[in-house]
């Protein structure tokens, strides 16, 4: 046996393939060459970003190819010595743990998802967003198939592959360029939706150019600009829409609070001589005007609606005694002034139509027409019809308007031309062109982008997107909160307290997901990496998912690598009573 | 060593250049200020003595610890509290950055500006919330525009200390861990019913009347009042349970004992005197008997004296912030240098070598040196920890175990420095061989560190960034390094590379670790190890780069000259 097992390794280790593969100088020159290779990777990284490196080092088959080389120089270098001396031994177990480690990295490579989860403050999601894209298509907004599309550094042309959805001889993949910037021409088409461009003015700062579509994914249908929200929206009855006065009830509340003590009137309970009290506080209804006018006389009633709503209160404290009146209207306001200091009112006034209380533009898509309408507190201050290319003064902010384009029905067009990436910046999108399709002439599709037509009464639509996968239950964000260190606005922990649902929507677990502290769940880990918090909107964490099917051995292949190196210097130190060198 | 002595001492001029004169009123001349150091204040997010509050405060306006060489940094507080207001208009915040000088029509050739001038300046704050809108993007800011938001915290700083919003003295309900608050914050109420806290806000008021009127007794007694008085936790937690919270914790006495002390500093200076000692007992060939056996003990003492001052010193900094002491380049600076002692010391010992010793104590001596007069590249300061690398015991062990391999790779390299001089004299080889065994040595112990370190590194980042290796700058660039002293001890073993080649290959490797160590942090500035990233220093890195490379260049020309067979 053992004659046997020596002449086979005497036999492999005569082979020219293997002693080349097994060789010390190999090695060294193979070390060297992934060091220099690294080493631009990072100046890349640094000059560029992490995802230009990706592509243009790590991502790459040569960069496989040599990790791949590195594997067999370590595994020919450990079988050429077989079977191994006793002192050999620390040797053996080093290069086995990198050769367990290396075959981990690949598995990773094989099987591995690292793809991240956005989830804002009260929603569910379970798709995750991996780092690689495919055109997808869509009949009736309901997937239908998709390709993957390789992120390539070059631009290309040509037949570069299927476009999906259409099996056989149909609409090809023409172009594809690696980085572009993208032009957007809207055309009117007669089965297009919805989009109209303005502009907002806001004192002497320049003007905010805003774009909004309907049932476009490609376009928001609301934004955030010149601090009002402005969005657009399908209007069903022309006339409820301009109604300044819709018969939503109106609804008014109140409540006094004097130090532990409240006391609070529902608007069915502000009648003449009501009185309610609480410890030494004692409030008192003396009058209630529905619709308050002042004239001549004082305060007077002009109807019963509840349009500027105005009450007359006796108060006591104990120590005092007065009479207030407060305006549903106008919150802050207070009769007395700052005479009673100790005592807080809250007031809660809601007029018809119940209307929204930041400053708010609603653009509404009427046939061919485009509305607009104004609110603000609770009130609707204007409705009209807009004509475009008029600069409308709107009573919010001191915001002027300006619609540039109206079309009821129109088509958002793509152009991409290649753009080199600049240094420091976000890379460019990659864009690819599909032709020999129904829709005509060839048409550009970047990254996030897509179009739509219409065939044989379906619509269909291609779409670039990033690939995602669907988790096999859900992550609901609960809340997300930023610590602070004491005195400053440093950030000093994130954490996102989520509910794990199933994918009906039912709690299947709790947990906070932070720094360090990451969520296990059916094989994934959930990580903290980054947020978005903006004025006005939840909070959104953003998670990093998680599943490696190579971490065992890596771990092991570690674990081995750093036990026998310890091992082999200890052998070595023990030697060391020797002559040096 | 000598290139590095006299590398440190050029950079030391050079931040001594002429500069603008600063004028104070002598009035804040006039006093002792002691007793009022060692006074708790909230700075920076942490309690900490107000020395080091001061001395922190300062250095981040005026780039070093005091208004004037004079000043000092506790003198240079109170003036910037009390006189901002005729300092505003005088030459003292620091903006040594030549291009952004340029760019905001400064003159480049000086290092300092005005707040006057400075907060006037549309240009600057046009750059520097160009680079917060560039990280709000996760875009990199450019240099430029990182200096200017660099400027703009020194001007933010200014006008803190200037409206004396930097003085948070009085501890607030939520008790030591909690916010504290100015004299002016604290509601009537509370005082009302604490006396305590009364005292506290009066001996605030007292402590500046005493410095603007050059009072000392008033000023020794209302600092001692600050310094010394508990607070009845009543008024301030609201729960009436009649305890008293001691303003003046532990950990801030530690801090102010390690900010009077400077241990790191006692360390370089019995460094220095090791190493001249090792110096004097040396002879022609290592292991022959010395020529100063009192020298030679003198040497080892004095090392044995510098690993107690570095003791003491990483034992007052890990109990003042609660964590291992490797969170920024100043702390792995410091790190490395203990490393250095605490292998190369018991190698010394083992091997009975005198020339192990004098690397030892010129290499150590050297980074403390950097260590200790370098605070705009190598902030002492304590800063709480950024979020990702809150209490992690991985994090703590991986750092640890990176930071002391580098420790034996700069011992590899003062070592090949040393063998690779060899070529410059006659019959060294026997030398030569021994250094390349030492060498050898450390390259082994160094690569089984780094090893383990980097192993660590990838765990801790599966635990907390959900991957094992993600190719990240600080990571390849670990690895670039391991890769390198592979090379090196797989050459030696295939008999590629002789006795020379150990040596240079000892030095030469050592610039890996120069690149993943400062490199990663203060050149690249790119990945994930974002909450490493600084400036400054570039120059004096690339003047020892360049100093070294063309060193080792003339040896392996020298070597080659010698021995042309090879």
């Amino acid at each position: 046996m053992t004659t046997s097992s020596s002449r086979k390794s005497r036999i492999l280790r005569n082979l020219p393939i293997v002693r080349t593969l097994a060789s010390l100088k190999l090695a060294v020159v193979t070390m060297g060459s992934l060091a220099a290779i690294l080493a631009v990777g990072t100046l890349i990284e640094s000059r560029y970003n992490a995802d230009m490196a990706r592509l243009l080092v790590y991502d790459r088959w040569w960069f496989d190819l040599l990790l791949a080389f590195l594997f067999l120089n370590i595994l020919f270098s450990v079988l050429i010595r077989m079977p191994l001396k006793r002192h050999q031994y620390a040797f053996g177990c080093i290069h086995l743990g990198m050769l367990v480690l290396l075959a981990g990295a690949f598995g990773t490579r094989l099987g591995g998802l690292d793809g991240t989860i956005e989830i804002p403050e009260g929603s569910a999601s379970m798709a995750v967003r991996l780092p690689e894209t495919v055109l997808r298509s869509y009949l009736d907004e309901r997937f239908e198939s998709e390709v993957p599309l390789d992120r390539s550094l070059v631009s290309d042309s040509g037949d570069l592959g299927p476009v999906p959805g259409f099996p056989g001889n149909g609409p090809r993949i023409v172009q594809s360029i690696p980085f572009s910037k993208i032009y957007q021409k809207t055309s009117p088409t007669p089965d297009g939706t919805p989009i109209v461009e303005l502009a907002l003015m806001a004192g002497e700062s320049e003007p905010i150019a805003l774009r909004l579509a309907l049932d476009h994914p490609a376009l928001p249908s609301r934004q955030d600009a010149a601090s009002l929200h402005v969005s657009l929206e399908p209007v069903g009855s022309v006339a409820a829409f301009l109604d300044t006065t819709p018969n939503i009830p109106a609804a008014l509340s109140l409540e006094c609070r004097h130090g532990k003590n409240s006391v609070e009137f529902a608007l069915g309970e502000l009648v003449p001589g009501r009185t309610k009290n609480d410890g030494m506080l004692e409030v008192g209804v003396v009058e209630f005007l529905p619709d308050a006018r002042i004239g001549d006389s004082g305060l007077a009633n002009q109807s019963g609606n509840l349009v500027n709503p105005a009450v007359r209160l006796k108060v006591s404290t104990g120590n005092a005694t007065w009479e207030e009146i407060l305006y549903g209207r106008v919150p802050g306001f207070r009769f007395t002034g700052d005479a009673h200091p100790e005592v807080s009112w809250k007031i809660e006034y809601r007029p018809h139509g119940g209307a929204a209380q930041a400053p708010t533009l609603r653009l509404g898509a009427a046939g061919d027409s485009l509305l607009a309408r104004c609110e603000r507190d609770g009130r609707i201050l204007a409705a009209f019809h807009v004509l475009p290319g008029r600069s409308m003064r709107l009573p919010l902010e001191g915001v002027h308007a300006s619609v540039g384009t109206w079309l009821p029905r129109a088509d958002l067009r793509d152009s991409c031309v290649e753009v080199d990436p600049a240094p420091g910046a976000a890379l460019p999108p990659p864009a690819i062109r599909v032709g020999q399709g129904p829709w005509g002439a060839p048409r550009w599709i970047p990254l996030g982008g897509f179009f739509g037509w219409s065939e044989a009464g379906h619509r269909r639509i291609l779409s670039h997107e990033e690939r995602r996968t669907a988790l096999p239950f859900g992550i609901r964000l609960d809340s997300f909160k930023v610590g602070t260190n004491p005195g400053t606005m440093d950030a000093a922990s994130y954490e996102s307290f989520v509910t794990v649902v199933d994918s009906l929507g039912a709690p299947l677990d709790t947990a906070r997901i932070a720094m360090n502290e990451p969520l296990q769940h059916g094989g994934y880990t959930f990580y903290q990496a980054s947020f978005v918090q903006r004025p006005g909107a939840p909070s959104t964490t953003i998670l990093s998912v998680n599943r490696d099917p190579g971490r065992p051995f890596k771990y092991l292949g570690s674990l081995l690598a750093v036990i026998s190196i310890g091992w082999y210097a200890a052998e070595r130190l023990r030697k060391r009573t020797e002559t040096p060198a | 060593m000598k290139k590095f002595l006299a590398l440190a001492l050029c950079m030391a001029g050079l931040s001594r250049s002429a500069e603008p004169e600063v004028r104070l009123p002598a009035s804040v001349q006039k006093l002792d200020l002691a007793s009022a150091e060692g006074i708790a204040v909230l700075a920076g997010g942490r309690v900490k003595p107000l020395l080091v509050a001061a001395t922190e405060g300062v250095q981040e306006i005026r780039g070093r610890a005091g208004l004037t060489r004079e000043l000092g940094p506790m003198r240079s507080w109170f003036a910037l509290a009390l006189h901002g207001e005729s300092l505003s208009g005088q030459k003292i915040i620091y903006c040594p950055n030549k291009t952004l000088r340029k760019e905001i029509g400064l003159d480049p050739q000086g290092q300092f500006a005005s707040f006057d001038e400075l907060a006037s300046n549309a240009k600057l704050q046009a750059l520097a919330e160009s680079a917060d809108e560039k990280d709000r993007s996760r875009l990199r800011p450019t240099p430029l525009e990182r200096a200017a938001r660099e400027t703009r915290r020194r001007l933010e700083k200014f006008l803190d200390a200037r409206a004396g919003a930097t003085w948070r003295l009085l501890p607030g309900p939520a008790g030591l861990e909690g916010e504290w608050r100015l004299p002016q914050e604290v509601p009537v109420h509370e005082i009302a019913v604490n006396p305590a806290l009364v005292g506290r806000v009066e001996a605030v008021r007292n402590l500046f009347a005493a410095f603007a009127t050059g009072n000392q007794a008033l000023f020794d007694s209302s600092a001692r009042g600050l310094s010394e008085n508990d607070l009845l936790t009543d008024s301030l937690s609201g729960l009436g349970n009649g305890q008293f919270l001691r303003t003046r914790p532990a950990h801030v006495e530690a801090e102010l004992a390690l900010a009077k002390f400077h241990p790191f500093r006692w360390a370089w200076i019995a460094l220095l005197v090791s190493f001249l000692a090792a110096w004097i007992s040396r002879s022609t060939a290592d292991t022959s008997p010395p020529k100063s056996r009192a020298a030679l003990v003198a040497s080892a003492g004095a090392m044995g004296l510098a690993a107690v001052f570095l003791l003491a010193g990483f034992a007052l900094r890990v109990f003042v912030s609660g964590r291992a002491p490797v969170t920024n380049m100043y702390e792995t600076t410091l790190w490395v240098g203990f490393g250095v002692v605490l292998f190369g010391g018991p190698l010394s010992w083992i091997y009975r070598s005198r020339a192990l010793l004098a690397s030892v104590a010129a290499a150590g001596c050297v980074v403390f040196v950097l260590a200790d007069n370098l605070p705009t590249v190598l902030d002492p300061s304590i800063k709480p920890l950024v979020p990702v690398l809150r209490s992690n015991f991985w994090l703590s062990l991986h750092v640890l175990t990176i930071t002391i391999s580098y420790a034996a790779f700069l011992l590899a390299m003062a070592v090949g420095n040393l063998g690779i001089a060899q070529v410059f004299r006659k019959d060294s080889e026997p030398f030569q061989k021994t250094l390349a065994h030492y060498a050898y040595r450390s390259m082994q112990l160094g690569l089984l560190l780094l090893v383990a370190g980097i192993v660590l590194g990838g765990v801790w980042a599966d635990y907390s960034w959900g991957r094992f290796w993600g190719w990240d700058p600080k990571e390849t660039w670990s690895l670039i390094a391991a890769l390198g002293y592979l090379i090196v001890l797989h050459g030696r073993f295939s008999g590629w590379i002789g006795v020379f080649g150990t040596l240079m290959g000892g030095v030469l490797a050592f610039f890996g670790v120069v690149m993943a160590w400062y490199g990663v942090n203060f050149i690249l500035a790119s990945g994930l190890h974002s909450y490493g990233f600084s400036e400054g220093g570039t120059a004096a890195m690339g003047a020892f780069v360049a100093i070294q490379g063309a060193f080792a260049a003339a040896c392996a020309a020298r070597h080659r000259k010698a021995n042309p067979q090879r």
